[in-house]
């Protein structure tokens, strides 16, 4: 037993010398990979401007950093987070960048559990393909809107190592991984709901495999808790635990083209010059220079009671039309759309094709 | 009050917790003292906020060290041995230890399963350590009549009343080449003795120690056995091999250790003035360039059921962590030289940050209670950002997966039944806290008091014993 155990601590030692070398190995060639995409990358990239603005506010400590980070179900959480250790290093200007070391990071740990499933899938030189593979998709996607599908892409790859496990140990891990795909993007939101529901349709076929139904416990209270931590963030920053979800809406956000900019500099110029515009939701990540050459706000969750008191101009809320392919990430837009009641206070002003634009009654008028 | 014999003081291990705090430990606390006094006389609100920041540090630290030691034995499926040829290998002599203090209720059972090990009785010794003035277990013995390989020594009265100062007695009695130590109500596996004298002819010589597995018989009698049965299926199936695997010094845990007996005298024994003793051996042997392994065979425990008994018992188990602590601070340098800093981070962490979340944890959960009623500002003040997403990570991520590697644990023991039990985990952990409080108090009150833990004399239930 002794020898053995000696291999075996020598057999961990190089196993973890694999995993760091190549995992390290694979950080480099990515985190390079997609820096060099960020210098040419396309204009529909959304995440990049969104995740660098997240990042900003919250290491500014300003509450819209906070309820941006986990108010959307567009913009999960778990890429701004990953980013956040790289962010002393680039510096307030390029957290953009602090973003894309995030997603080389997430996409690095998966490189062996890749290479382990292509093993097993008879496929030879699993490392190398592994590496190769992760950065063909970093290469598809990294300087595109679906970039953060990235992070979530990772998590299930692990997932899946994990799921495909012969120990049952290490198949019981798998439901947390499943779970962070879902803090990733809303795929993976979709994929753990498949996961759970295939877990309790297995419950019943497991019988009386104790090891099989222990596993899915498991692997279910891991995503359970990580679904319920998104939701207690939720009720401890939004107030809210179901916010995002109330808030969601299926239009998937993609970069608004030059028209509808130049629409909204133009109106917010032309027809409002005297107003302070208002917009509520991720997009105001999208028109920063626009909003800081009106001298606008920018909310999460924007009701009347949190105008500004200093605030003395007229106030003109600025929401997406259901044209606009940024109106996904107005947490407004949904509400106003959807519920009249929602409107008392706001006065529609004027509409263009891309854009809503409502006076703001101040509470104490 | 009897005085401490001659014997005692000299085979004392050089560095022992005779004196609670050394005259340079003392002269530190009142340094530290002294500056933190001056630093919040100066500027409290950002002193308190730096020890915040470093007490968030230390559990964010200490956290992940934990679970990076847990997680990295996960897939360890354990492989224990026995010679092909039993009747061909030379069985060494061996000595068992059992010290006993008033254990009259438990001696028959004892005797009866030690009986039916599984050793040739030509090379057994089993001592069995009476104390002179426990009357009861003395006559509970004598009326059983054991004979060979079973002997009672009888120690005499003198402080300070530890069992290892029993051991220590018991040892200069022991004639194998192997020893172990047993509680009263243990039953180890029958053929844990062959395993382990096995293991230790394959194994190199600096192998000195083997600690088998500990196990309770009695895990379905309430939450307290089942919470105690997963935390201990967690330290044996994933803590103590995390170590092993490291490298790391290995806190033994109090019976069922196998030692070379020449190596331990070379060690001189237990400190009889530590009230973990088997911790500090652990300690002490890694100093002196030893190893132990940890052997796959299982010895079948009593689980304490109530919570007094749970509380007094951990409350002990911390104080000899503390004292083990402070023991061992006072040769830093030679821990540094055994390992370099790998062998310090790992002291420090097993037994410093360990015995300081314990404390500390009391604090916190009144401190996130308090935020959560009243979202006081004050609070908030004192957890910037560089402070609250470390504080949310070790709450979130950290206690997460502690409850996680239980459940994991009892599913590698194949105990399915207490899977789901793992979730009430955190109430385990206030107990935990209380005991470590009780323990720490006592380290300044009664250094030396040894809180026995009444057998309740639970039926064995499952133990394949």
């Amino acid at each position: 037993m002794s020898e053995r155990s000696l291999h075996s601590t020598a057999g961990k030692t190089r196993s973890a010398s694999v995993f760091t070398a190549w995992t390290v190995l694979s950080f480099v060639v990515l985190s390079g990979l997609l820096t060099w995409l960020c210098r040419n990358r396309g204009p529909e990239d959304i995440q990049w401007q969104i995740r660098a603005g997240i990042l900003r506010d919250l290491i500014s400590e300003f509450s819209i950093g906070r309820q941006a980070l986990v108010s959307s179900l567009w913009i999960m959480p778990l890429p701004t987070i990953l980013a956040l250790p790289f962010t002393p290093f680039v510096g307030p200007e390029a957290y953009g960048l602090a973003y894309l070391y995030g997603l080389a990071l997430a996409l690095s740990m998966a490189t062996i559990p890749l290479a382990s499933l292509l093993r097993k899938a008879g496929i030879p030189l699993g490392r190398l393909v592994s590496v190769t593979l992760l950065a063909a998709c970093a290469y598809a996607v990294g300087a595109t809107r679906y970039s953060d599908m990235l992070v979530c892409a990772s998590c299930l790859v692990i997932a899946v190592f994990f799921d495909t496990h012969k120990e049952a140990v290490l198949r019981a891990l798998a439901g947390v991984f499943y779970g962070l795909a879902l803090l990733a993007h809303p795929v993976g939101l979709v994929v753990a709901v498949g996961k759970a529901g295939g877990i309790v349709v297995d419950w019943f076929f497991a019988g009386s495999d104790k090891e099989r139904r222990s596993v899915h416990w498991i692997q279910g209270m891991g995503m359970a808790y990580v679904f319920f931590t998104y939701l207690f963030l939720n009720w401890m920053i939004m107030r809210a635990p179901l916010w995002p979800f109330e808030h969601f809406t299926l239009h998937e956000p993609a970069v608004i083209g030059r028209q509808a900019t130049q629409e909204l500099a133009t109106a917010l110029a032309r027809r409002y010059p005297s107003s302070a515009p208002v917009v509520s939701g991720h997009w105001g990540y999208m028109v920063e220079p626009i909003l800081r050459d009106a001298g606008g706000h920018h909310f999460i969750d924007f009701h009347r009671d949190k105008v500004p008191s200093w605030e003395r101009r007229e106030l003109v809320l600025v929401v997406p039309t259901e044209a606009n392919p940024l109106v996904g990430l107005s947490d407004i837009a949904a509400v106003l759309h959807r519920d009249p009641a929602a409107l008392s206070g706001y006065l529609l002003l004027s509409e263009s094709p891309f854009w809503e634009f409502y006076l703001i009654v101040k509470p104490e008028q | 009050m009897n005085e401490t014999p001659r014997w005692i003081i000299d085979e004392l291990p050089r560095f022992n917790a005779r004196s609670v705090l050394s005259r340079g430990q003392v002269l530190g606390a009142i340094l530290l003292v002294i500056a933190l006094g001056c630093a919040f006389f100066l500027d409290a609100a950002r002193t308190f906020l730096w020890l915040n920041t470093a007490c968030i540090a230390l559990y964010l630290v200490f956290c992940h060290y934990k679970l990076a030691l847990q997680f990295l034995c996960l897939g360890e499926k354990a492989v224990s041995a026995l010679p092909e040829d039993e009747s061909s290998f030379d069985w060494p002599p061996y000595t068992i230890l059992v010290p006993l203090y008033h254990e009259e209720s438990a001696v028959a059972g004892l005797l009866s399963h030690l009986a039916t090990l599984d050793y040739p009785k030509d090379k057994l010794q089993i001592l069995l350590l009476v104390e002179e003035d426990d009357a009861a277990t003395r006559t509970a013995l004598e009326s059983l009549r054991p004979d060979s390989p079973f002997e009672v020594i009888v120690i005499p009265v003198s402080e300070p009343r530890t069992k290892p100062k029993a051991c220590n007695y018991g040892l200069k009695y022991a004639t194998g080449e192997l020893l172990v130590i047993y509680d009263a109500e243990d039953r180890p596996d029958r053929d844990q003795l062959k395993k382990a004298a096995f293991c230790f002819s394959e194994a190199p010589e600096d192998v000195i120690c083997l600690q088998a597995k500990l196990d309770f018989y009695n895990p379905k009698r309430n939450l307290i056995t089942r919470l105690f049965t997963a935390e201990y299926a967690c330290w044996f199936e994933f803590c103590l091999p995390g170590l092993h695997l490291l490298n790391a010094p290995i806190p033994l845990g109090g019976t069922s250790n196998h030692f070379r007996l020449s190596a331990l005298r070379m060690l001189k024994g237990w400190d009889p003035f530590n009230v973990t003793e088997d911790c500090d051996l652990g300690v002490r042997l890694y100093m002196e360039g030893f190893r132990t392994l940890l052997l796959d065979s299982t010895t079948w425990e009593e689980a304490a059921s109530r919570i007094g008994p749970w509380i007094r018992q951990r409350s002990r188990w911390f104080k000899g962590y503390l004292q083990t602590y402070l023991v061992h601070t006072r040769q830093q340098g030679a821990l540094f030289k055994r390992e370099g800093l790998h062998s310090l981070l790992h002291f420090h962490m097993i037994f410093g940050a360990n015995c300081f979340c314990l404390l500390m944890n009391p604090f916190y959960w009144t401190l996130t209670a308090v935020w959560f009623a009243t979202r006081s500002e004050s609070v908030s003040s004192f957890f910037p950002l560089w402070v609250v997403i470390p504080a949310l990570l070790s709450f979130l991520e950290g206690n997460a997966a502690f409850v996680l590697t239980m459940m994991l644990a009892c599913l590698k023991r194949r105990n399915y039944w207490l899977i789901p039990f793992c979730l009430l985990t955190p109430i385990y952990w206030v107990f935990m806290s209380l005991g470590a409080w009780k323990g720490a108090l006592q380290l300044i009150t009664r250094p030396f008091y040894w809180e026995k833990t009444p057998h309740e004399g639970d039926t064995v239930q499952g133990a394949s014993v």
